[in-house]
């Protein structure tokens, strides 16, 4: 295929893509080194440690959370064997369909004192106003437990695949050596899934760290946060940028550990020969136990929120589901679908790149491009906002001078600025799924087509493309949900007047009228079900592989 | 000598599936057993239900004179002191060699254990290898590892299942008998698992042979290739082929190869009609021979050649012959028929 384009241009093409890609969080990342003068002065002697303090809280408490909620719950469902297990295996990802701010939003119609449960509780006792206390879910304590619902699946994930690559031997023999169920989880199966729980966990972290809508509702001040405030309110890009370059060094130190727990992870394998999972079977009340835990922890992730907004759509469809929230669905169809055929077409731009001509530079080019999706939604849009601007003010002045015309803004405040955040954002969604799809194509098919004579144009339509659908649809369908669900970027880079769902349900829920924002979130949250069913498909099918192993395993012995 | 593992009508099953049926056998203290099998014979279950990884569904299992399973008792593992070693090894891939071996060792006071490992790290030779990891050790440095930590906690057993597998053909034998001089030293009872009869020779003293779930026959490696109890063992265990022949008298067999004398053991009675078992050992080349079969397959083999020659009426027999002797396929070779042991089963 090298053949196309010549060499050296197809290869700049990717590059260039790349430091465009790349350029937002570069141009945070230059804002350090600008003074801001007073505001940044002013940030540091007042809120700058509330932000630095909350957030590490928040990152501490929803630690602490997912750990507990997603090391328990792959453990039983991997290593048990008790009612229901089957169906909370892939079940347990549901709550990743549920974005926080929308959960938040969701408990707080709930749990405030005009809710139902409060509600319920002053008709049974005969409480008045204050006459009682209850907590209130409106806090950062509120805020880490929204989070730790929604994200302790990512936990959950990865080290229920540790488990799964465990050999179950190593397990084995620490129980002939003496240890009973217990100490073999906590002196072997844990220290093994080690890296795998940490790379996890800093998943889960960095999405602590980019969220906004839960922690800008419940009022509790972090980077996110004040990183709108200070731009919004004081109006300083400079300030603003230099709190996203603060946020940024603890995304930063997230990715290297995450990088450095998936590089230990590989000596933490152990052979997989004998693979046989032989699930302990629980009984009695342990087996209750161990279903009421999974079931509860599935309740408040998923169940019972979901239950509420479907409640308060069906309240309010008639009043809300008109023109006007069919145009805003419309909108966010629209946008969602162009990003992620653009982010597909990068995508492969930049897989075909690193397949075609494997080298540093092109390497170190789609590392720049998959940066994104580690950072927060808010610095990318600070980091497009600030060039975006300063490009449309300059042409618009030098226009108006030489030929006494206003451009206006070409970039910034239109589309182009929205889906380009996105792409920064999510490209490498889209990346990574192309490139394992590409993975399967071997070097040595590429050989033994050409060994036959095709033309790379016709191995490309005969075997790649055909190979590849899966992969591309999947790309185009994580990127179409991620697009749907972002919230701070679209917030702070639409258009005016331009709705989406997340914005709608955002606003809604932040004026209080949060059965009005039902539908919208409702929508999102189905929308979002669908990369969680692609994910249910792939443990589905290394469960069956794994009860393959089990099968051919028994008939062995 | 005192007996050390016994096993009396063991059956296991998984639901209605029956691995093993009705096992018995005992092994002494300081003996090397091994389980012998096709993949499929059951032979890891029994492993694992001696482990304690299985229940039995029927029989008892007695270990160091306690009985540790039984339908309605099951020590679990962790209770039965016995040390295993894996197919896979499954050493502790975030621990160090050392720490390895002394895993199972947390009862004892630090310079115990300590002295311990220092003591099994000499005699596996991996004093220098201590603080390294799994992963940087080369297969069978590993299996020497895995080997070491089960011995370490002196197990009142040691389990190994199919620990050379992961072998290369050519060093199994030779880890084979370096395992077996190390158990000896230490005393050590151990079972082995395998379906390598080569392995099973070199380093067990008890041979057990498994196929269906049942045990076919428990004896030594001569026993086995000489005096296979049944059909089964006899395909399992070496080369050789069954002919027709009929029983003339104590210790006389007659075949289409003339009349063969040896030792009988006679198995289920003596019908007049049996077939009997001609190891490529039992038939010997010699050209004085009136007895000519043709030459229809040959494989060198370095010091011998293995024929395979047809009788007149088709029935095939293999022959081994000293590769100096070189005839062509489509030759007649003159044979005779010399056996001390006369192995007969029933005619069906």
């Amino acid at each position: 295929m090298s053949r196309l384009l010549p060499l050296s241009a197809f290869q700049s093409l990717v590059l260039l893509t790349a430091l465009l890609l790349a350029m937002p969080v570069v141009v945070v990342l230059g804002f350090v080194f600008v003074p801001s003068g007073d505001v940044w002065a002013h940030l540091a002697s007042t809120v700058l440690s509330d932000y630095i303090g909350n957030s590490l809280w928040l990152m501490l408490g929803v630690a602490i959370g997912t750990l507990l909620l997603g090391v328990s719950t792959a453990w039983l469902t991997t290593m048990c064997r008790y009612p229901g297990r089957g169906i909370f295996e892939w079940a347990l990802l549901l709550p990743m369909a549920m974005p926080a701010y929308i959960i938040a939003y969701t408990y707080t119609g709930m749990l405030d004192f005009a809710g139902p449960v409060q509600t319920l509780l002053r008709d049974l006792t005969g409480w008045g106003f204050g006459d009682y206390w209850f907590p209130q879910i409106r806090s950062l304590n509120g805020a880490v437990i929204m989070l730790t619902l929604v994200l302790y699946p990512y936990v959950y994930l990865l080290s229920r695949a540790a488990f799964l690559n465990q050999s179950v031997c190593v397990l084995d023999v620490s129980r002939t050596l003496g240890n009973g169920p217990w100490r073999t989880f906590f002196s072997v199966a844990l220290p093994l899934a080690r890296p795998a729980i940490i790379a996890g966990l800093s998943l889960a972290l960095m999405e602590t760290l980019a969220d906004y809508g839960t922690v800008q509702y419940f009022g509790v001040s972090t980077f996110t946060t004040g990183i709108f405030r200070t731009w919004f309110g004081m109006g300083s890009a400079a300030a603003a940028a230099q709190l996203a370059a603060g946020l940024m060094v603890f995304i930063l130190a997230l990715v290297i550990l995450e990088r450095y727990s998936r590089k230990q992870a590989r000596y933490h394998h152990t052979s997989r020969r004998h693979q046989d999972l032989r699930r302990f079977q629980l009984t009695g009340s342990k087996a209750w136990l161990a279903f009421a835990f999974s079931f509860a922890v599935l309740f408040f992730g998923f169940l019972l929120p979901a239950g509420q907004l479907f409640s308060w759509t069906i309240h309010v469809a008639g009043d809300v589901i008109d023109a006007r929230f069919v145009q805003m669905l419309l909108n966010s169809l629209q946008l969602a679908t162009l990003a992620a055929v653009l982010a597909l077409v990068l995508a492969l731009l930049m897989a075909y790149g690193q397949r075609l001509y494997p080298g540093k530079a092109i390497r170190f080019a789609v590392r720049l491009a998959s940066m994104g999706y580690a950072v927060p939604g808010a610095v990318i849009a600070v980091g497009v906002m600030i060039p975006f601007a300063w490009f449309d003010n300059t042409l618009d002045s030098w226009t108006r001078e030489t030929f006494d015309y206003s451009t206006g803004l070409l970039l910034s405040g239109t589309l182009v600025a929205v889906l380009f955040a996105y792409l920064c954002r999510f490209l490498a969604v889209a990346l990574q799924t192309v490139d394992s799809g590409l993975g399967r194509i071997t070097p040595s098919m590429d050989e033994a087509g050409r060994s036959f004579g095709y033309q790379p144009l016709t191995m490309l339509r005969k075997v790649h493309i055909p190979m590849l659908q899966g992969s591309l649809l999947t790309a185009i369908l994580l990127v179409f949900v991620d697009v749907l669900k972002e919230l701070p970027a679209t917030l702070i880079l639409r258009p005016f007047n331009f709705n989406t769902l997340a914005v709608r349900a955002y606003e809604l829920a932040s004026d209080e009228r949060l059965a009005e924002a039902a539908p919208a979130a409702l929508a999102i949250v189905v929308a979002g079900i669908v990369p969680v069913i692609l994910l249910s498909r792939t443990i589905t099918r290394s469960r069956q592989t794994a009860s393959h192993l089990n099968d051919a395993s028994a008939q062995e012995n | 000598m005192a007996i050390q593992l016994a096993l009396d009508n063991v059956s296991i099953a998984y639901g209605n599936h029956v691995v093993a049926e009705q096992v018995s056998f005992a092994l002494n203290e300081g003996e090397i057993g091994c389980l012998l099998g096709p993949s499929g014979c059951g032979k890891t279950s029994l492993l694992r239900a001696i482990a304690g990884f299985e229940p039995v569904r029927a029989g008892a299992i007695e270990l160091h004179g306690q009985i540790v399973s039984e339908p309605s008792r099951h020590l679990p593992p962790e209770q039965r002191h016995i040390g295993m070693v894996f197919q896979d090894f499954a050493l502790f891939p975030h621990l160090t060699v050392s720490k390895n071996i002394s895993f199972g060792l947390r009862k004892l006071s630090r310079e115990a254990r300590q002295q311990r490992v220092e003591g099994l790290l000499e005699l596996v030779g991996l004093t220098a290898a201590r603080d390294l990891y799994p992963h940087q050790l080369s297969g069978g440095q590993q299996q020497r590892v895995a080997l070491a930590r089960a011995m370490a906690p002196r197990p009142n057993i040691l389990l190994l299942d199919e620990p050379f597998s992961s072998m290369d053909s050519d060093l199994r034998e030779q880890l084979a008998r370096e395992v077996r001089q190390l158990l000896r030293r230490d005393g050590i009872t151990a079972i082995l698992v395998t379906h390598d009869q080569h392995e099973a020779f070199a380093m067990a003293d008890h041979i057990g042979v498994l196929g269906n779930g049942r045990l076919h026959q428990w004896g030594n490696g001569y026993d086995l290739y000489h005096r296979p109890a049944n059909r089964l063992v006899a395909d399992f265990i070496g080369q050789g082929v069954l002919i027709p022949g009929r029983v003339t008298g104590t210790n006389q067999v007659e075949t289409e190869l003339g009349v063969v004398t040896g030792e009988i053991d006679a198995h289920d009675g003596l019908p007049a009609e049996v077939d009997l078992l001609l190891r490529p050992d039992d038939v010997i080349h010699d050209d004085e021979s009136p007895m000519k079969a043709e030459i229809v397959g040959r494989a060198f083999r370095g010091a011998v050649y293995l024929y395979t020659l047809k009788l007149n009426s088709g029935q095939p027999v293999l022959c081994l012959v000293q590769s100096h002797h070189q005839h062509e396929i489509g030759e007649y070779l003159g044979i005779r028929l010399e056996a001390e042991h006369l192995a007969v089963f029933r005619r069906y």
